[in-house]
């Protein structure tokens, strides 16, 4: 057993209102820099549609993850020695204005500067690329948001168009989730298997994937090779750089700046204990569809005296032992199994977990005041987003686990309605709850989590440790942005 | 504080939508009211809006501003030389030169150009760019700016009592002064725009019924360049106006002529719902009673940046709104040792200290019931004097707090439950209106005291509304008969337009910003379903332009299978600041969203002096309603910028 520990987040999707509060906030700290205009570590995208860069889930367009080849992992993209090959030229490469956008601004001054005329002035736009004007943007980081765009942009959503089944898209069969996105901090980050530099790396105090600066030679391979494509490459510095979980921030116990913002408070912080030799089993399992139950066997029960005794002995603090403990992504993502993993099939072990969105039924339901307890069980058939669309972002396919999720929900929406405002018949024999898999108690507590946890039960982080490294006692009061200054003066 | 009450009563207040109705001349473009509206009643539903209003103003339902063609001042210095002494005195000379008709209504004559708005002060909001409902006919008769009205007054329906000058009138306002942070279509059409400090430059507090927080606004920096916060902003101006008032305004007495209020006696003023014009129903003209109230207010003009400057004597009569009075004699001590006194010469010297917008916050803070809890406290035994209820309880235990701006700096505090509001925060309930009522038993403010379903006055029964009905949306179409001559050789499509609020706010504020405007498509867009936008030639992102009479507005189309057939969605408040090309139509820079728009008054919104149906500030008046848009939409075959 080599325990490790993951600082990781569920987003619960039931309460994203696709605000965009979190994209807002994150660029404005992270990203309102020349050489990542286009550059959003996090966003959110209408669903159905084809995200942002466009289309990133088209693995054959940009070959990100990784497969499974003769039952040994590979990266999609190849190798070292395609890599050498493709060096000055990746062909796999997201370009800025076919997958991203032509960043832009308005020409505000010009407001001020007008000179005097018959017609009001008006800001043009112009490009942040070239600075010249430009008549129109043709594309942004959120294009169709709302399903705008309808029919010429929703169906080119890459999971759309592996659907069994084809949707029409029309006004009274419409359906819409919101998606945001950050890097998922994966256990096995294709990402960082794909740098020639090594400059990617995943730190071993809590997994937060990052880049280094110095190391980063900008080959740009990290780009596509991350199947989420959630690493950007700044052309100002010519390096590459992404969400790094705001580990300023959670290093002194807060939540990244998206989760602290959030309006709709969806985002759940905590940290997980794991076992790092089971992760390259995990991620090579032959099936798709059971990539998910094998990412679920790499953690650790963090009540379990025998991985207490194995996390003190890898150095694992008591602070961060209770962290595993009382992390609200235990609970969803372990023990209730209602949080999933976005594209398990990319085979990188994301560690940003969501909670798939309940969502209005498709028919309406009748007599809903008399509804028997069990009469919900068809309902969960019924709803709008199609079982199978949500199946593809989050279980390779499997689309018995959302119905389970769902089921879930549903009962944990029921019984909490039931023991509120009554309404339903005896519910501790009905058939929902034996579907569901679950008891009273688990609902309440998961209510208790999902709908009413103040602050301090959402984000549940232990302060980074810091007392082992570094001589901190002539570092007091040296200036984080100046490193140590003067660098001659340092003795050691 | 907020309108000088300290010093001097009553304030001159206007609604909103009968000023801008008038002074934007949109009353001369009227569409006759719905067909099916036809079968009521009768006396009323069938009033020009414009004569309602003025009937409305001329019964003292509503404000009515300008007052007088003739100069107010004017008539009561020569009230006072005829030797009437008394304010009684006054207020029946009035009503006796009204009754001759020696005085003129300036809402009967709003194109004389002596009831022109001559002097705009726009203070932060985007009345040219986006509130405005009617936005062409601002640019027009109000600014005398570039205008795309296309409705022809000769073709609408006319009022019978309003004096309409030949030729309507374009650009009535002399000077157009802007205070804004934000560079908006507003400040575009102002001759002066003030520098003014933003939300991170300045001292503020906010409070709404929306939550149950006091929030601090503070100043993280000072502000830049000439920026000044409003409160120092309008201090300045006061202190220039009262210097050069010295030799060019003296002291003076004015008239003010209000309307019968809500929470006060005047609810029964006019009992039983009965209409009685005294123009011509014989009965006579009596202030306060069947017609408008007139008071004299003691302008003292060179005065002015004192008063502004220090709070004046009459808080210690007691204050209050909505019918409750707080106590002022402790408030007046209290408020001299926490603002400090003002040690400036003249009239303000003495007096508690009003100097800067952290003494006016500390003063609120103290004075409100929301922020003290003895306010609280000596707020609800007033209601409890009207009531016959015991209320104090509502908001005992809060006694001893008197937030501060430093208290609510470091945190948010929970307003105190106030008889000011309907809902209730004790015991850290979320506020829900009427929850006072229901729990304490304290009625509602109708003419029942209970929640009113049925409203008997003769206006409602007139128009069909006595209970609350269905109407269908207004059917006016695009055009009136004869009026369009716009060229349209291409494909089009009539369409209901609706402008609802955006997801991202409520105006345009923040989101002109760049990283917002990419987070959609930059602006100015309007939603169309897709099959609509086909059946035209309309593929998503095309440049489109939607037009009727009351204007044109050019945008790019959004296509979607989201919204139905049939309705475009033009998100509110996107301003042509940015990105907005020439419309097709006259070559003018394409509107705004409310360029297509226009106020649609509702005269039911305007019966007034009868229990709840009485005029109220800011809490009951007629809306500058814009919906019920029927419009038409094509595509913008040629984008020209109009900047080379």
């Amino acid at each position: 057993m080599r325990i490790k520990t993951q600082v990781c987040m569920v987003m619960h999707l039931d309460k994203c209102i696709g605000c965009h509060t979190c994209s807002v906030t994150c660029k404005n700290t992270w990203t309102n820099r020349p050489g990542v205009e286009y550059v959003w570590f996090n966003n959110v995208e209408t669903r159905p549609g084809p995200g942002y860069p466009k289309q990133w889930e088209n693995t054959d367009r940009f070959k990100g993850g990784w497969v499974l080849k003769n039952g040994k992992l590979r990266l999609r993209a190849g190798g070292p020695v395609s890599k050498l090959a493709n060096i000055f030229y990746n062909p796999n490469m997201a370009t800025i204005q076919e997958d991203f956008y032509e960043p832009w601004t308005y020409d505000f001054e010009h407001l001020f500067t007008a000179p005097k005329k018959d017609r009001v002035p008006v800001a043009r736009p112009k490009s942040l690329m070239t600075g010249k004007y430009i008549d129109k943007p043709t594309w942004s980081s959120n294009w169709d948001d709302d399903l705008a765009g309808g029919n010429e942009i929703a169906p080119t959503d890459p999971n759309v168009q592996k659907l069994q089944e084809h949707i029409k898209m029309e006004y009274e069969k419409t359906f819409m989730m919101y998606l945001p996105r950050i890097c998922e901090h994966c256990l096995n980050p294709s990402c960082v298997a794909s740098c020639p530099s090594g400059a990617l790396y995943k730190r071993d105090e809590d997994g937060i994937v990052l880049v280094d600066q110095e190391a980063c030679r900008g080959w740009r391979f990290c780009m596509n090779g991350c199947p989420y494509h959630k690493v950007y490459y700044n052309w100002n510095t010519h390096k590459a750089e992404k969400c790094h979980f705001c580990y300023p921030r959670t290093e002194a116990g807060l939540p990244t700046i998206c989760s602290e913002t959030c309006v709709g408070r969806i985002r759940y912080i905590g940290v997980v204990l794991y076992d790092a030799d089971k992760v390259k089993a995990a991620a090579s399992v032959e099936d798709p569809k059971k990539l998910y139950e094998a990412q679920l066997s790499v953690f650790l029960d963090p009540f379990d005296p025998e991985v207490i005794k194995e996390a003190r002995k890898a150095g694992i603090n008591d602070q961060w032992i209770e962290g595993a403990q009382n992390s609200p992504i235990y609970k969803m993502a372990m023990k209730w199994k209602i949080a999933l993993p976005l594209h398990p099939e990319y085979r990188t072990l994301p560690m940003v977990w969501y909670v798939p969105p309940l969502n209005p039924i498709m028919n309406h339901i009748e007599n809903e005041e008399e509804l028997a307890t069990d009469g919900y069980i068809p309902a969960v058939d019924q709803m709008r987003i199609p079982m199978e669309y949500l199946a593809s972002l989050l279980t390779a396919g499997d689309t018995g686990i959302i119905r389970h999720v769902l089921l879930k929900l549903t009962a944990m929406r029921v019984h909490m309605r039931a023991k509120t405002v009554g309404g339903v018949d005896d519910y501790k024999h009905s058939q929902l709850l034996k579907e569901a898999d679950t008891s009273v108690e688990e609902l309440e507590e998961m209510a208790r989590l999902l709908a009413v946890a103040k602050y301090n039960e959402r984000f549940v982080i232990p302060t980074g440790r810091r007392e082992m490294k570094d001589d901190l006692f002539y570092q007091q009061g040296a200036c984080s942005i100046e490193d140590l200054a003067p660098p001659e003066g340092m003795i050691r | 504080m907020a309108f000088a009450g300290d010093w001097l009563k009553p304030p001159r207040h206007m609604n909103g939508t009968s000023f801008f109705y008038f002074a934007t001349d949109q009353y001369r473009y009227e569409a006759k009211v719905n067909e099916e509206q036809l079968k009521w009643g009768g006396r009323f539903s069938q009033m020009h809006p414009a004569d309602f209003n003025a009937m409305a103003a001329r019964l003292g339902w509503l404000p009515s501003y300008p007052q007088f063609t003739q100069n107010s001042l004017k008539l009561v210095k020569e009230a006072r030389e005829k030797g009437l002494k008394e304010a009684d005195e006054v207020a029946q000379y009035m009503a006796q030169l009204i009754k001759e008709e020696k005085v003129d209504w300036a809402i009967e004559h709003p194109d004389d150009p002596r009831n022109f708005p001559k002097v705009f002060f726009n203070w932060r909001s985007n009345l040219l760019g986006d509130t405005g409902k009617g936005h062409e006919y601002f640019a027009k008769h109000l600014m005398g700016g570039e205008d795309t009205v296309l409705a022809e007054s000769g073709s609408s329906w006319q009022p019978e009592t309003i004096d309409i000058a030949e030729k309507p009138p374009e650009g009535k306002v002399d000077l157009f002064v802007s205070l804004d942070f934000r560079m908006t279509s507003t400040g575009l059409f102002s001759d002066i725009v003030l520098p003014a400090a933003t939300w991170y430059e300045k001292y503020d507090i906010s409070s709404t019924d929306m939550h149950p927080f006091i929030h601090p606004f503070n100043a993280a920096i000072t502000p830049p360049w000439e920026a000044k916060s409003d409160w120092d902003a309008f201090r300045e101006i006061s202190r220039v106006f009262s210097e050069l008032a010295k030799d060019h305004l003296p002291a003076c007495e004015d008239l003010v002529m209000s309307p019968l209020s809500h929470d006060t006696v005047d609810e029964i003023a006019q009992p039983f719902g009965k209409v009685f014009d005294w123009r011509k129903d014989g009965v006579e003209p009596i202030p306060g009673k069947t017609m408008p109230k007139f008071q004299i207010v003691k302008r003292d003009y060179p005065n002015v940046f004192h008063q502004f400057t220090t709070i004046g004597p009459d808080i210690q009569k007691g204050y209050g709104s909505k019918g409750v009075v707080i106590p002022g004699e402790d408030v007046y001590k209290e408020l001299l040792n926490r603002l400090g006194v003002c040690g400036r010469e003249g009239l303000g010297k003495g007096r508690p200290d009003l100097y800067s917008a952290k003494h006016a916050i500390e003063a609120i803070l103290d004075m409100s019931g929301a922020t003290n809890g003895k306010r609280a406290v000596a707020g609800w035994k007033s209601l409890e004097k009207k009531t016959g209820q015991k209320l104090a309880e509502i908001a005992q235990g809060h006694e001893e707090d008197a937030y501060t701006l430093l208290d609510i700096t470091a945190q948010p505090r929970q307003a105190i439950s106030t008889p000011v509001w309907s809902g209730m925060e004790k015991d850290g309930r979320r506020y829900s209106p009427f929850t006072v009522n229901t729990e304490y038993m304290i009625p509602w403010r109708t003419l029942t005291g209970r929640q009113s379903f049925y409203l008997d006055h003769e206006v409602m029964l007139d128009f069909g509304e006595g209970l609350p009905l269905y109407l269908p949306p207004l059917n006016h179409g695009p055009f009136l008969l004869g009026e369009d001559k716009v060229e349209n050789s291409g494909k089009w499509l009539t369409v209901r337009y609706l402008t609802p609020h955006q997801k991202w706010g409520i105006h345009t504020m923040f989101t002109e910003t760049t990283n917002m405007t990419t987070l959609f498509r930059g602006w100015q867009t309007v939603w169309i379903n897709e099959e609509d936008a086909a059946s035209i030639g309309i593929k998503d992102n095309d440049w489109i332009e939607v037009y009727n009479r009351n204007g044109a507005v050019a945008a790019r189309a959004v296509v979607t299978y989201r919204i139905p057939r049939g309705v475009v969605y033009m998100y509110h408040a996107q301003d042509r600041t940015m990105g907005v090309p020439a419309n097709a139509i006259n070559k003018n820079r394409g509107g705004t969203h409310n360029s297509v728009t226009r106020i649609t008054p509702k005269q039911t919104h305007m019966i007034g002096g009868y229990s709840q149906l009485s005029y109220g500030f800011n809490y009951y008046g007629p809306t500058g309603n814009q919906r019920d848009t029927i419009a038409i939409i094509r595509r913008l075959k040629e984008v020209d910028w109009l900047e080379d």
